[in-house]
């Protein structure tokens, strides 16, 4: 198995905070891998220490405990140089034009001249700023500033992405277009972790989703089995009596049972059978019908949304 | 080096971008009435008046030009990490394969070099004034006096940028302040008859670089106008053209440059080993 692009262990990050520095635990022993080539979202209420984990990946925060490994190292300016980063609110230096701020973030990324005046004009039509190309960003709308954002993260080409809520402050064309250059990155075989609130943006376009709640990892799994439908059958039969419970075999649960009725739960790979078996009994079979598994949004309030 | 020079272009442009031209256009002004009473001297009060008021104004707008540097440096240097942890830039900056070490130093030669450039106009502004008001400048003394500004400003934005690095601009200028101003107290600490003073002198004598000396009033000298029955009673380093040890003033600048640095590099640490927490 190849050597995941990101790796977290048992990562605990402390604060002090306050008059009396008390402590405030962010993450509590938050584990997870980001495999190469694939979409990962992390996705969390607000403190949950999404950011946290974040800037323990950038090396801006030291772990408390637990081990941070990006490409195999831990994180500092040797992996940095393979990482493009997009903050959830991107501050940058309002004197600058587009073309100069690429330049300079392009420069501490190591590009040479030669490669950046290549690369700036088509980055910048990418983002749609190629006419505020020369203005100060000062006169930017956020919008406008997040875009460019967005491009000074991938101006060298980085293998890894990591985008803090890209589509923040986007309007439907912004954020579409982030949406699908994250789909072209992948394509290209480039490695993202997107933090995100906006489960739509994850379900359209991640692999795989990371939920956390509290500075722990509460699910993790592929988007493909979330909504899914098909995975499970419910069956509703007529003239039940509880003796009938003795002729069931496999996977089957018993959801309801009432006078004369029942509806029946079993695996896609065990309906026909059962319906054989309920027939040959026989038993008057009601409605049967696809189970569909929760959607993202629903696992998502159940597991780390407000009130779970 | 590369991210060092790139920073240091950066931060320069970022002070131009502040309006620096009306910041020298104020300091200009400044001068200008610095040296209002030699450019509005009455001939017939005297030649020895007059030289001596148009001497105190080059000199004395140089010298005032010199501390507006060091007192830029202190500022400057001062909002450098702070105003880039508060407005959030520097995680995009070290989000790059930058060393918060280099960041740090490109900050430093930055706002000195600001400084510096700052103290050049003030110098080519001062040639141009000793012109118009006819007087000569000893190059030597200039030299030497700029020389101790410049080690000033280093000293003072390397302190004040160092310090800056706690994300609180008015506490890196109260620190830096502190450290211009204490020199002055420690002769008269260590000379003191109470030894808890003489210790606290002595210490503070180790850890705290030698103060900013002024050696503009020598630029351009002339004897002040003393009416003949008074002489006597005026000391005669009043009297007299002061003199510059150059030996001494070159001993002085390094120990203040090594000071400088090692101010520097213990802010360089301790950023380097603390956390950037971003609200």
């Amino acid at each position: 198995m190849p050597e995941p692009v990101i790796s977290v262990d048992s990562l605990v990050k402390n604060y002090r905070a306050g008059m009396r520095r008390s402590i405030v635990q962010a993450v509590r022993g938050l584990s997870l891998t980001v495999p190469r080539g694939s979409v990962v979202a992390f996705v969390g209420p607000n403190g949950a220490g999404k950011t946290t984990t974040i800037h323990t990946l950038l090396g801006f925060l030291k772990p408390t405990a637990g081990q941070v490994r990006v490409f195999g190292e831990a994180p500092g300016p040797a992996v940095a140089r393979r990482i493009g980063y997009q903050p959830e609110i991107f501050y940058t230096y309002g004197f600058y034009s587009a073309r100069e701020a690429l330049r300079y973030y392009g420069q501490l990324a190591g590009m040479s001249s030669a490669s950046l005046d290549a690369a700036i004009p088509g980055l910048l039509d990418r983002m749609g700023l190629t006419d505020a190309g020369k203005r100060p960003i000062s006169s930017y709308s956020k919008g406008m500033t997040q875009r460019l954002g967005l491009a000074q993260a991938l101006i060298h080409d980085p293998e890894l992405l990591i985008l803090d809520e890209p589509t923040s402050g986007l309007d439907p064309e912004g954020r579409r277009l982030v949406l699908d250059i994250i789909v072209e990155e992948k394509a290209r075989g480039r490695t993202v972790f997107l933090s995100s609130h906006i489960l739509s943006d994850v379900e359209r376009t991640c692999d795989e989703v990371v939920m956390v709640r509290q500075g722990q990892v509460v699910l993790a799994d592929r988007i493909a089995s979330f909504g899914a439908a098909g995975q499970q059958w419910d069956i509703e039969v007529l003239g039940w009596t509880p003796s009938h419970r003795s002729l069931l075999r496999g996977e089957v649960t018993v959801l309801q049972e009432t006078d004369g009725a029942a509806l029946l739960r079993c695996d896609a790979a065990d309906k026909q059978t059962l319906l054989k078996l309920l027939l040959a009994v026989p038993l008057e079979i009601g409605t049967v019908q696809p189970m569909r598994a929760a959607t993202l949004e629903e696992t998502y309030l159940k597991h780390a949304g407000v009130g779970s | 080096m590369r991210h060092v020079v790139l920073v240091a272009k950066n931060a320069f442009r970022a002070v131009m971008s502040q309006r620096a031209l009306y910041m020298w256009g104020f300091a200009v002004v400044i001068m200008f009435l610095r040296s209002g009473p030699a450019l509005f001297a009455q001939p017939e009060r005297g030649p020895e008046f007059v030289a001596f008021l148009r001497a105190n104004a080059v000199s004395g707008s140089l010298d005032l030009w010199s501390y507006l540097c060091m007192g830029g440096a202190i500022y400057l240097g001062a909002s450098s990490i702070a105003s880039e942890l508060r407005s959030k830039t520097i995680i995009t900056v070290l989000s790059h394969p930058v060393r918060r070490w280099q960041m740090l130093i490109g900050k430093w030669i930055g706002v000195s070099a600001f400084c510096a450039v700052t103290l050049g106009i003030g110098i080519a502004l001062g040639y141009g004034l000793a012109r118009y008001l006819e007087v000569n400048i000893e190059e030597g003394v200039l030299a030497i006096s700029a020389t101790r500004t410049i080690a000033g400003i280093v000293l003072f934005a390397g302190l004040a940028t160092a310090m800056s690095t706690m994300g609180s601009a008015p506490i890196a200028v109260a620190v830096t302040m502190f450290f211009a101003i204490v020199p002055q107290l420690i002769p008269p600490m260590r000379e003191y008859p109470n030894p808890i003073y003489q210790r606290i002198g002595a210490v503070l004598d180790a850890v705290v670089a030698p103060g900013y000396q002024s050696h503009y009033n020598g630029v351009v000298w002339a004897a002040p106008p003393i009416p003949p029955q008074f002489r006597d009673r005026i000391p005669a380093a009043i009297r007299q053209r002061p003199t510059v040890d150059y030996g001494e003033q070159r001993r002085e600048t390094a120990k203040i440059a090594a000071y400088a640095g090692a101010y520097f590099l213990l802010g360089c640490v301790a950023f380097t080993r603390r956390d950037l927490k971003f609200g």
